[in-house]
């Protein structure tokens, strides 16, 4: 058979805007995945993925969904690429991908919301490159939630899911 | 809603964040605790709940008979 050479115009780089690669994590199960009563630092849901860049320059499109929720005044939210907060001020609720917060400061009640957050990274490495979903609470002592069915069926459904991008 | 990660902490104290079952204090160290207590707890606080659910019904139909609007009610109870 006889060998065909491709232009390395065609191989390398992908054509900008195309989807290299595609990763997720997808969980299921009954009651609330985690929750944490920690106020003033981000802290590990263990809703993690793990993506190894073809291309330095590549962007990395994240995109993570589920209930999240607080029994109190508010909570936040945020993703982290293996240390870094990608929402710029690591350990500050100040700083957030996405929150809940009641206007009157009240916090006797469940407070939820169905979140679709996403974020365009640029990690600039072909090294594996780890990316974890991480929350707060507002209020230390009150809880806040990460995949937690508020009423109906009592059971969780988060998707967390990283796609490559050329450039 | 109350979830069994309540009913947890409401036994615990020590207890600062909760993966599906595995709890941990706020050192990150794993704490272990009683599920069956635990699952106990968390059908009592749930009873509660509906309590104070129910008790919130009643208490709108007594002041709707009583003559108030949704609007009066709305201010007092919320």
């Amino acid at each position: 058979m006889a060998l065909t050479k491709v232009p390395g115009s065609m191989v390398s780089p992908a054509q900008s805007g195309s989807v290299i690669q595609t990763v997720n994590n997808n969980l299921f199960g009954n009651g609330a995945y985690f929750s944490t009563t920690t106020a003033g630092t981000y802290q590990a849901t263990g809703h993690t993925l793990s993506i190894t860049p073809q291309f330095s320059t590549s962007k990395i499109l994240l995109t993570c969904t589920g209930f999240f929720g607080v029994n109190g005044v508010g909570a936040y939210l945020t993703i982290y690429r293996n240390s870094t907060d990608l929402s710029q001020t690591s350990g500050s609720y100040n700083s957030c991908l996405s929150g809940l917060f009641r206007s009157d400061g009240s916090g006797s009640a469940n407070l939820f919301s169905f979140e679709t957050v996403t974020f365009l990274d640029s990690p600039a490495t072909t090294s594996s490159t780890t990316y974890q979903v991480y929350i707060q609470t507002q209020t230390s002592g009150q809880s806040a939630y990460w995949g937690a069915d508020p009423a109906w069926l009592n059971h969780y459904n988060i998707t967390f899911t990283a796609q490559e991008i050329a450039q | 809603m109350i979830f069994l990660h309540d009913a947890i902490r409401a036994l615990n104290s020590s207890i600062v964040n909760i993966r599906g079952e595995d709890a941990f204090d706020v050192n990150g160290n794993p704490v272990t605790y009683d599920m069956a207590a635990a699952q106990a707890k968390l059908t009592e606080m749930q009873a509660a709940e509906q309590a104070t659910v129910a008790h919130k019904a009643s208490a709108v139909s007594k002041l709707t008979a009583l003559g108030l609007s949704a609007d009066e009610i709305n201010a007092l109870i919320g």
